[in-house]
C-alpha cells in the first residue's frame, strides 16, 4: 500500500513510521538539530524528539516507540504515548516522516 | 540501569 507523507492521514496504532529521505540530522549539547533539504528549515528536536528520529530509522509503530522510550526515560507510559503521538503528528505535519497505514 | 530524565518532545522551527 502506498505511503503517506502529507498531513491528511491519521496516526493509528497499527501505522508503519519512518524518517523521510533528505534531512540531515546533527547533535548539538545533546539536543538533535534537524535540516529538510525539500524546506530548507532547521528544527530542534531537543533530547527526547532526537532520540525517537534516531528509532525512526527503520519503520516502526507507534506503540514500539513508546516502548522504547519507556525502557530508556524516567517517563509514565500513558503520558510517553500521549507525547509521542502529538510529536509525530507534528514531523509528519513538516513532511519529516512517512506513515504506512496497517 | 538509570532511566534518562523525560521531556515532553517538541518541535522548535529555527
Amino acid at each position: 500500500m502506498e505511503a503517506w507523507g502529507d498531513t491528511a492521514v491519521a496516526i493509528d496504532a497499527g501505522c508503519a513510521i519512518w524518517r523521510r529521505e533528505g534531512c540531515l540530522a546533527s547533535e548539538m549539547r545533546g539536543e538533535t538539530i534537524l535540516f529538510s533539504l525539500g524546506s530548507g528549515k532547521y528544527y530542534n528536536l531537543g533530547v527526547v524528539g532526537g532520540r525517537i528520529w534516531e528509532l525512526l530509522e527503520a519503520p516502526r509503530g507507534a506503540l514500539d516507540l513508546t516502548d522504547a522510550l519507556t525502557a530508556e526515560f524516567d517517563v509514565e507510559r500513558e503520558r510517553c504515548a500521549r507525547q509521542v503521538d502529538g510529536f509525530l503528528r507534528m514531523l509528519l505535519r513538516e513532511a519529516l516522516i512517512e506513515v504506512r497505514p496497517a | 540501569m538509570e532511566k534518562k530524565q523525560w521531556q515532553d518532545p517538541t518541535l522548535e522551527t529555527l
